[in-house]
């Protein structure tokens, strides 16, 4: 609530000096206006609009009435490589510009403006829609000592969307050398064991790369389940030894362009020092001697800390539970919380080989994911099992994109997401993310042995403010509504209104781009019933009274 | 209430998939329905309140040897990490192990409670299959519970005290299936409060645990005026159409249970009195203080609402001190100090001392030794056990020796082997609460591998 009234003084400020600025221009996917209004279907599409909205609620941050008719256009694989080879869409460049504002400061806020802008507006959707899944496998927090590095967690977010339909190998490799995360599971500067001052390295990097970003806890199935022993227990992948010996090797390493005899002082002001690169080895501080990892595999003694970085990340990244264990949280990200053990296994062998012998092509695993026949059959959605509670933030994108909200500031003023979506880009509560993989709500779904990870943050107290969030993006956030807060995003309801008088035509509209063609009859008499019961209104109060009551049924918050 | 009218409203329940109890009562009816027959012990409220330090809180700072020679061994151990002697806040335990102890520098408060009997400190427990030694750990003669030292796996083990088994519900989650029907008089208000999200302690195999903000429970905006009114309608229309979709079921659920309970509350906590104790501003992102300060008001109106059994979850969190250990755990040191003193006077001024124990959780203590500037993941911990009822001012249970190759852990980083289970320490608490001795092995059922089931620290009932 601070920050809040910090952030309206600011922007007063602003429009004192006569300064609106928006963080980054709006790339022109919103065009605003007649032509944007109702798209034609193309003359002989590939899938029915309701397909192809389907398609883009598990993909992107939203459908939009463009993204349906270029769908339906060229089919689910074509539209998928289009966007695989759409230019990335960067945080820095944003961030920098704030940087060199005389008068915006440059906060964790500012970051969170900018993921929502490149969230709901920029072209390359299903890159920013990976980047997000991996920021909640490779998890980095403002939460705690990363609260004042604004560039390098932008920084961290841009080389995760860059790295997402590349190869799992460099990521993880590109990650472990982050500052961001050397700073958070605790890799930066740290030293081999000291037996004079009693230190031994720190293993919270080796512990947690091990759990939550490759591998985790028990020997996996390809198709995800778990390996069981005789007893019917599940077996571990490894145990305290292996923890202490991967923390030796993640020794040695301190900001990039350190003096090799400046272990403790070494800093950013420093000449030459780069506080944003990735790290580099001071070979004194590495522990040079022999150790065992995964499986039992001997790394020699002697060897430098990239060689050991090397092979130890090799070690992991041919451990069998990788394919399994990434792709099955993609799924769940992207299309499902339960899905089939033969869908993560279809999925998991494109993981371990591409078809052309290459292990951990994200390319092709995502496309893996979003073309099997468990994502796209709509067979499926009719199944009690199926689909997932959508993430707070994507619904709230959601509605940001189907009705093409912008601000007057043409900014994001979104700046504290957590408090009530209990979501935060890069702003998770601890290295478990927001919720866990295994997270089951008590009742049928736990009965049922199935898991609902998103359902970790949706309780009694969210539900409400989520919903208060929804009152305010609709009843309190359209065009013809003057916010106290002129950043914050307004629905642009020009078009919805030019067919509000056709009852039919706009619940079907609605329809398309809310449900992606499933709201049952049900939903839609009670939507007829309000719109009937508020007759006395005006159009513009009654359609975002309606979009409210929507966005909250149990209809649009699962993906199915 | 009686048992056949539990019955009936929980398989009616259970058939209608929400409301307070979980649907999982259909396949549990038969065993609840046993435990029920356990009567409760104690007539008046009682309430327990849990504090999760959150990440591992480092219990070797917390509670320190101060003689001269013990001291200088915990300081070689410890290296940097280690408090300087002249620092600690002394206290004088009867069971001290021939040694001089004091608290952490930032304990002034709860250094108070303790002299004057009303916090103890229950020593050395942590998440155990079995007793253990260093020797049966090095040879794996004693089985160990699965994945030590990982923040996940020892969280969940310390909140279902079971430790060696995948377990649904937590130890207090199975004191509500127990315990709820007969004490609350099966209110819809679940007996299990959470003001710290979900949480695994408070997961029962019948009754779900209910969540509140430090600011009560959140309304729905402009529904009550206007078009609101049309819009609540509509929604609770939608929300109450029975889906076959297990997701949207369960989120038409929470929903409905969300609107339904906070007309209660709301009312509740606006007639309740005015608390003269002022509780602390924190630092950082913890909210400890905030979420002590509702519980007090919720105590407050316990009455009103018809409770006569309540837990209570509140969470602090940064105690993963890997890094830069002395500052931010004295922060945390801060924070649980000021707010747990707060909630001790606030208790004191309801006239609910005797009626509320409060007592610290945490995934694991950390390790003796230093990794430059942090300590990383260890097991044995001590925790506070403050209130009215509380044979305070004195240990439970034996402290490690801090000296370098000591026998009391598990290997040269100090990580302590617990000579207390966790469910040895929830026991008595359960015990406490009213759980009868009869029903100690339904709700722990390891409990019979250790050496108590009351470590006696509490007033007997």
């Amino acid at each position: 609530m601070k920050n809040q009234l910090r952030w309206s003084l600011i922007i007063i400020l602003g429009c004192w000096h006569g300064v609106t600025v928006a963080y980054c221009p709006a790339d022109g996917i919103f065009k605003s206006g007649v032509e944007s209004f109702f798209p034609a279907v193309p003359s002989s599409p590939l899938m029915s609009e309701a397909e192809a909205a389907r398609l883009l609620q598990q993909s992107t941050f939203g459908p939009t009435l463009s993204a349906i008719r270029r769908v339906q256009q060229i089919g689910a694989e074509a539209w998928l490589d289009e966007q695989i080879a759409e230019t990335v869409t960067l945080q820095e460049p944003c961030m920098q510009r704030v940087l060199n504002d005389p008068v915006l400061p440059l906060y964790q806020n500012s970051r969170q403006e900018v993921w929502f802008l490149n969230s709901a507006e920029g072209k390359d959707q299903l890159r920013q829609r990976m980047a997000f899944a991996l920021s909640q496998l490779f998890v980095v927090s403002d939460r705690a000592s990363l609260g004042n590095e604004v560039m390098g967690l932008a920084k961290y977010y841009d080389m995760l969307a860059t790295n997402a339909f590349g190869n799992y190998r460099d990521l993880l490799e590109d990650v472990t050398l982050n500052t961001m995360m050397g700073f958070y599971l605790g890799m930066f500067r740290n030293a081999k064991a000291d037996p004079v001052a009693g230190t031994q390295p720190d293993e919270n990097y080796a512990r947690e790369v091990l759990q939550l970003f490759s591998i985790g806890l028990h020997q996996l199935n390809m198709d995800g389940t778990e390996v069981l022993d005789i007893d019917n227990n599940p077996i571990p992948t490894y145990d305290q030894e292996v923890i202490e010996h991967f923390a030796r090797v993640f020794t040695g390493w301190n900001y990039a362009g350190c003096d090799d005899n400046n272990w403790t002082w070494c800093n950013p002001t420093n000449q030459g020092v780069d506080a944003y690169a990735p790290m580099e080895p001071i070979e004194a501080y590495h522990d040079t001697d022999a150790k065992t990892l995964l499986d039992g595999f001997p790394v020699a003694a002697g060897m430098t800390a990239q060689q050991d970085l090397t092979i130890a990340l090799d070690n992991i990244f041919n451990h069998p539970n990788v394919p399994p264990f990434v792709s099955k949280q993609l799924i769940q990200r992207f299309v499902t919380s339960n899905p089939t053990p033969a869908y993560v296994q279809r999925v998991a062998n494109v993981f371990a080989d591409n078809g052309s012998g290459v292990r951990g092509d994200l390319n092709a695993v995502i496309k893996a994911i979003l073309l099997d026949d468990e994502a796209r059959n709509v067979s499926f959605v009719s199944n009690p099992n199926y689909g997932k509670l959508k993430e707070p933030l994507i619904r709230y994108v959601n509605l940001i994109r189907a009705f093409e909200a912008k601000s007057p500031t043409g900014r994001y003023g979104n700046w504290n997401p957590e408090f009530s979506y209990l979501q935060r880009a890069l702003g998770s509560p601890s290295v478990f993310n927001f919720y866990t993989p295994h997270f089951q709500q008590p009742g049928p779904i736990r009965d049922q042995g199935l898991v609902s990870p998103e359902f970790q943050i949706t309780s009694e107290t969210t539900v409400v403010t989520i919903a208060n969030e929804m009152n305010q993006a609709t009843n309190r956030g359209h065009h013809d509504y003057t916010h106290w807060n002129e950043s914050m995003p307004l629905l642009q309801l020009q078009r919805e209104l030019s067919i509000f008088d056709d009852e039919a035509a706009l619940l079907d509209h609605l329809d398309l781009l809310l449900f992606a063609g499933q709201m049952s009859a049900n939903t839609r008499s009670v939507a007829s019933n309000l719109l009937a019961d508020l007759q006395d209104g005006n159009p513009v109060d009654r359609l975002t009274s309606l979009l409210y009551v929507l966005v909250l049924s149990p209809e649009f918050v699962v993906q199915r | 209430m009686n048992r056949r009218k539990f019955l009936s409203r929980s398989i009616s329940s259970a058939i209608a998939a929400g409301g307070l109890f979980s649907a999982n009562g259909m396949l549990q009816l038969a065993k609840a329905a046993t435990l029920q027959n356990g009567s409760i012990r104690g007539g008046s409220y009682k309430a327990l309140v849990c504090v999760f330090l959150d990440g591992g809180n480092d219990s070797a700072n917390m509670v320190v040897p101060m003689g001269a020679a013990e001291h200088a061994a915990y300081a070689q151990v410890r290296g940097d990490l280690a408090i300087d002697s002249s620092s600690l806040l002394p206290i004088s335990p009867t069971n001290n192990g021939g040694r001089s102890w004091g608290l952490h520098p930032d304990l002034p408060g709860i250094q108070s409670l303790f002299n004057q009997g009303q916090a103890a400190l229950v020593t050395n427990v942590g998440s155990l299959a079995y007793p253990i030694n260093q020797s049966q750990y090095n040879n794996g003669s004693v089985p160990i519970p699965p994945n030590l030292f990982s923040h996940s796996d020892q969280q969940i083990q310390w909140q279902t005290s079971i430790a060696d088994e995948p377990s649904i519900s937590g130890w207090s989650g199975r004191v509500a299936d127990l315990l709820h029907a007969s004490a609350n008089g099966g209110s819809d208000l679940s007996m299990n409060i959470s003001l710290a999200g979900n949480n695994q302690l408070q997961v029962g195999e019948l009754i779900n645990q209910y969540h509140l903000t430090n600011q009560g429970s959140v309304s729905l905006n402009d529904v009550t005026f206007g078009d609101g009114e049309e819009r609540l309608a509509a929604l609770q229309s939608l929300l109450n159409q029975p889906q076959s979709n297990l997701f949207q079921q369960a989120y038409a659920d929470i929903f409905n249970r969300s609107i339904d309970l906070d007309q209660v509350i709301s009312a509740g906590l606006a007639g309740a009195v005015n608390l003269s104790t002022q509780f602390p501003e924190q630092q950082g992102y913890n909210t400890l203080s905030s979420q002590l300060e509702m519980v007090a008001r919720m105590i407050s109106i316990q009455s009103t609402l018809g409770m006569n059994r309540q837990v209570f979850f509140v969470k602090l969190g940064g105690f993963d001190n890997h890094d830069n250990h002395l500052n931010d755990h004295a922060i945390g040191m801060q924070n649980l100090n000021g707010a747990v003193t707060a909630f001790q006077a606030a208790m004191a001024e309801l006239g609910m001392t005797d009626e509320v124990t409060l007592f610290t959780a945490s995934d694991f203590s950390r390790t003796w030794v230093s990794n430059g500037q942090g300590s990383d993941h260890g097991w044995g911990a001590s925790h506070f056990v403050i209130g009215g009822d509380v044979l305070g001012g004195d240990f439970y249970g034996d402290m490690p020796v801090i000296e370098l190759g000591s026998t009391d852990t598990v290997s040269d980083h100090g990580r302590v082997i617990p000579t207390q289970a966790v469910d040895e320490y929830a026991a008595t608490l359960a015990q406490w609460f009213g759980v009868a001795p009869g029903n100690v092995s339904d709700i722990f059922p390891n409990i019979g591998r250790f050496d108590s089931s009351d470590l006696g620290f509490m007033n007997p009932v």
